[in-house]
């Protein structure tokens, strides 16, 4: 049975970014699947929090969903962790197949005994590189690099093994960063290289895709096991619905961000396959130290996904 | 005598924080003028450190009265109605501070499960702050409401 | 409705004598209530998040170098500086005070502090040269709301926090208006002065002069130390206060030699005991504009104000009376944290440029310190140099003037603040 239900929708990006676009997506199915029913109110940029408030919020049944990056996750349940993994995907097919399929499915039946629900994988991209001393065209080219990396430190050790200078700062400071030239360079996915307008303060931008940087929607636990059978069937088909929008979405919106940042007088260059293969060595002692610490089987696994989805 | 250790113990405790909080974020401006790097770890655990501070600080700040406030109003009335509105607005601190206890609580629980990025200490330890701070106070204002209560028995002016 | 139900509850509960941080909380349970979300969780969790802020460590990092400048000589040093170079003018010690108040506005982020120092080191002076108490002390008050328009400022950096803009632009657009402040002081002094009974002090030989300006200048180092960091991106504003601090303590400890391990205690006590009294209510506030979120009061009021949207002057002038109607009773950083963010998207929806926007909240908010009846710089200034608060009012009335004079002419021609702006940026 349906009863109305105000659902309380927080996530981190302005309104009119492609994350708020997809919230609205979402929002509007699920009205429509459930005739009326069940309303999103959706609350962007942030305005109920930081990703790990709203986690928390979710876990004690303070706010109904959210959507955020895979990374909040790894405080709780550490194998989402492995999704931060340096060169894991070589195109968006691969990620695609490895979420939605058994291994991506698998991590999300950890999170009900954390007091957690994950529905679906959204995408927030590739990550890319941008810096102003000079285009990365092979793993000598970061020598020296003063780059801003998340805080994180698997991200430290990855950039440092590549002779850059690995400088955590969090994500608010780094526009001024860039600036002013505290830091050289930076490394976020390309809708985030436009929306922030790193393209203002920095020159070269190199597609190195180092990074697939997974979001997911989440629902709360304990609001979640009060939801009767007919809603959340709606809400997971409204998910499901909303990822695939997202995707094309985002995908669209990459594309248009590469033009759009080349038109805005970045010099833009791709790498051979042969210096990824390089660099995707290189990061590799510091990929396993981290992936040991998170279990060997989950790892196998893993890679025994990705290389099923390799072969389709 | 014994909140009186107990309070330096408190101010100790803050002006230690604030000296490693300075010692973390200005160490990280060195290393990266000096060595092109960053500690990680200095943001999480000077913000964890703040928090500490703050809540500290904040119940302490209650104990000597510093908290902001107006007595502008209250000045011009009675000390009988100063005394009912004394009471009234400790009965209010009190629920507001009963909420802010009972949050911190289920936060701290939810928080033993949930680390943090980088040096993966537990966020309950942030909850644990407030916990500490809202019970702190509760037991200060209750003891002020009964010392307040006592009083209307008698003539005497509620204390300050 | 929700909007009166807040207002109504924080006004009541400050009224009966809550603290503003309390009342605050109240006034958010109040309209958590009204909404249906009605969980603790959400109190405890917006607490804790309010005072987890790398941006707002800026707060404690000033503070404590305000307290070591004090402390280790870097603000008498100034003072015995301006005494030494415009000491001989008629007025003179008026116009000490100005110019020690825009030096040490340069080095300190807080009203308060700056007002004490005053207070401390040039109301006797000005005594015993024969000035009466009153405009001494008004003029005292007057120039210690000029330190949280001039960078460093804690009140820009709380204004930038709760509303999402960058702090460094904020400081940097600071300056100019910061400097008019101190020419309508000098001027509105320069008046003031014609009349007083007092002698100028001797003329001050140039060559003690230049041994005077070669002592402070470790202190005066530090604005372009702090300006210059921000202005060449060497540093974030957070670093920039932790680098203001170390150096305040490095010329105390080394240069000065004035401060002892026991008093170096007491400082980083009395820093970190002001800094939880401004960050709980930071905290407080974090409660509460969740739930002003929520419950979309901005938009409501956007609705109220509507008509006034259709000119920026017009709208701005509404805040600018609106605000020094509030700071009659409240104090500056409650006043940031309630209005700031429900006032800028109205005033970016009129077209006023939001930096703009923020440097006029901060400075009309500054001269609600020091308008009765509740004005904490009025009772700082009266209560550090022994001079009764009514002297005091009737001591800064000029200056307040003055100051409305600042205030049309920075809403008349907001290019007095976004051009300076632009050239430092
Ligand atoms: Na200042
Ligand atoms: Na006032």
């Amino acid at each position: 049975e349906l009863r109305p239900r105000v659902i309380r929708f927080g996530y981190g990006l302005a309104e009119d970014s492609n994350q708020g676009r997809a919230v609205r997506f979402f929002a509007e199915e699920l009205l429509r699947l459930s005739a009326g029913q069940l309303k999103v109110r959706s609350f962007g940029g942030a305005s109920l929090g930081a990703d790990i408030q709203m986690q928390n919020a979710l876990i004690g049944g303070a706010q109904e969903m959210m959507v955020g990056s895979t990374a909040t996750l790894v405080g709780i349940v550490k194998v989402f962790g492995l999704y931060d993994l340096p060169f894991l995907f070589n195109d968006v097919h691969e990620a695609d197949a490895v979420l939605d399929g058994p291994f991506g499915q698998k991590l999300l039946t950890l999170l009900p005994a954390h007091g957690l629900i994950g529905l679906t994988y959204w995408e927030n991209g590739f990550r890319d590189l941008t810096n102003t001393r000079r285009p990365i065209t092979r793993l000598e080219d970061l020598a020296g690099v003063k780059l801003r990396v998340m805080q994180n430190p698997l991200y430290i050790d990855v950039f440092d093994a590549f002779g850059a200078h690995a400088v955590p700062l969090p994500f608010s400071e780094l526009f001024t960063a860039l600036e002013t030239g505290t830091v050289d360079g930076q490394e976020n996915p390309l809708t985030t290289i436009q929306s922030d307008k790193f393209y203002e303060v920095q020159r070269y931008l190199s597609l190195t895709h180092h990074v697939y940087s997974p979001w997911i929607l989440l629902a709360s636990g304990p609001w979640w096991n009060g939801l009767s059978a007919e809603e959340q069937a709606l809400i997971r088909q409204a998910a499901a619905a909303a990822r695939d929008f997202e995707r094309a979405d985002t995908r669209r919106q990459a594309a248009q961000a590469l033009a759009f940042l080349e038109a805005q007088g970045m010099q833009v260059n791709r790498l051979p396959v042969a210096e990824i293969e390089r660099m995707r060595e290189r990061a590799q002692p510091a990929s396993e130290r981290f992936a040991a610490e998170i279990g060997p089987q989950w790892l196998s696994e893993l890679q025994a996904a990705i290389s099923q989805a390799r072969q389709h | 005598m014994r909140t009186k250790s107990l309070q330096r113990w408190c101010e100790g405790l803050m002006a230690f924080a604030l000296a490693a909080m300075v010692l973390l974020v200005f160490g990280n401006v060195v290393l990266r003028y000096a060595f092109g790097t960053g500690l990680a770890a200095a943001e999480e655990l000077s913000r964890l450190l703040f928090v500490w501070l703050v809540f500290l600080g904040a119940l302490l700040a209650l104990r000597e009265n510093a908290h902001l406030g107006f007595d502008l109003l209250q000045a011009r009335l009675s000390p009988a109605a100063r005394r009912r509105c004394a009471v009234l607005a400790h009965l209010l601190m009190l629920y507001v501070l009963w909420l802010f206890a009972a949050g911190s609580w289920t936060q701290l629980r939810i928080g033993l499960d949930v680390r943090s990025p980088v040096l993966g200490y537990p966020l309950a330890l942030l909850a644990l702050a407030g916990l500490l701070c809202a019970t702190g106070m509760a037991w200060l204002l209750l003891r002020r409401l009964w010392g307040l209560l006592r009083s209307a028995d008698t003539t005497r002016e509620p204390p300050a | 409705m929700s909007l009166a139900l807040f207002l109504g509850v924080l006004l009541a509960a400050m009224a009966l004598g809550m603290p503003v941080a309390f009342a605050l909380l109240l006034a958010a349970v109040a309209l958590m209530a009204q909404l249906d979300f009605f969980d603790a969780q959400l109190v405890a969790q917006n607490m804790i998040a309010g005072a987890d802020s790398f941006p707002l460590m800026a707060v404690p990092f000033f503070l404590l170098a305000g307290e070591l400048m004090n402390a280790g000589g870097l603000a008498r040093r100034i003072v015995a500086l301006a005494v030494a170079c415009v000491g001989h003018i008629r007025g003179g010690l008026g116009f000490v005070t100005i110019a020690a108040a825009v030096v040490l506005a340069s080095l300190s982020g807080s009203a308060l502090a700056d007002t004490a120092m005053l207070a401390a080191l040039l109301v006797p002076m000005m005594r015993t040269h024969g000035y009466p108490p009153a405009p001494a002390a008004g003029l005292v008050a007057a120039g210690g709301i000029i330190a949280p328009v001039i960078p460093p400022s804690m009140p820009l950096i709380i204004l930038g926090v709760s509303t999402h803009l960058s702090i460094s632009q904020l400081f940097l657009a600071g300056l100019a208006p910061g400097l008019l402040m101190g020419l309508a002081l000098v001027l509105c002094w320069r008046w003031l002065a014609r009349d007083l009974p007092v002698a100028p002090l001797p003329r001050t030989p140039s060559r003690q002069r230049l041994r005077m300006l070669a002592d402070a200048a470790w202190a005066l180092a530090l604005p372009v130390i702090i300006l210059g960091g921000l202005r060449g991106g060497v540093f974030t504003p957070t670093e920039a206060a932790v680098i203001a601090a170390v150096y305040a303590l490095a010329v105390s400890l080394l240069v000065y030699r004035e401060l002892n391990p026991a008093q170096l205690y007491g400082v980083f006590v009395r820093a970190a005991k002001t800094t939880a009294l401004v960050m709980f209510l930071c905290a407080a506030a974090q409660v509460s504009s969740y739930m002003i979120t929520l419950a979309e009061l901005p938009q409501q009021l956007g609705d109220n104000l509507a008509p006034l949207l259709a000119s920026p002057r017009l709208l701005m002038t509404a805040i600018v009376l609106l605000l020094l109607a509030v700071g009659m009773v409240m104090d500056l950083t409650p006043t940031i944290l309630i209005l700031a963010p429900v006032l800028l998207p109205l005033a970016q929806r009129a077209g006023i440029d939001p930096v703009y926007f923020g440097v006029m909240f901060v400075l009309v908010g500054s001269i609600g310190l020091i308008t009765p009846p509740v004005g904490t710089v009025l009772n700082v200034a009266a209560g550090v140099a022994r001079v009764s608060l009514s002297d005091t009012v009737r001591g800064v009335a000029p200056f307040l003037l003055a100051y409305g004079v600042v205030l049309a002419l920075l809403v008349a021609f907001p290019q007095l603040i976004t051009t300076p702006a632009r050239w430092l940026h």
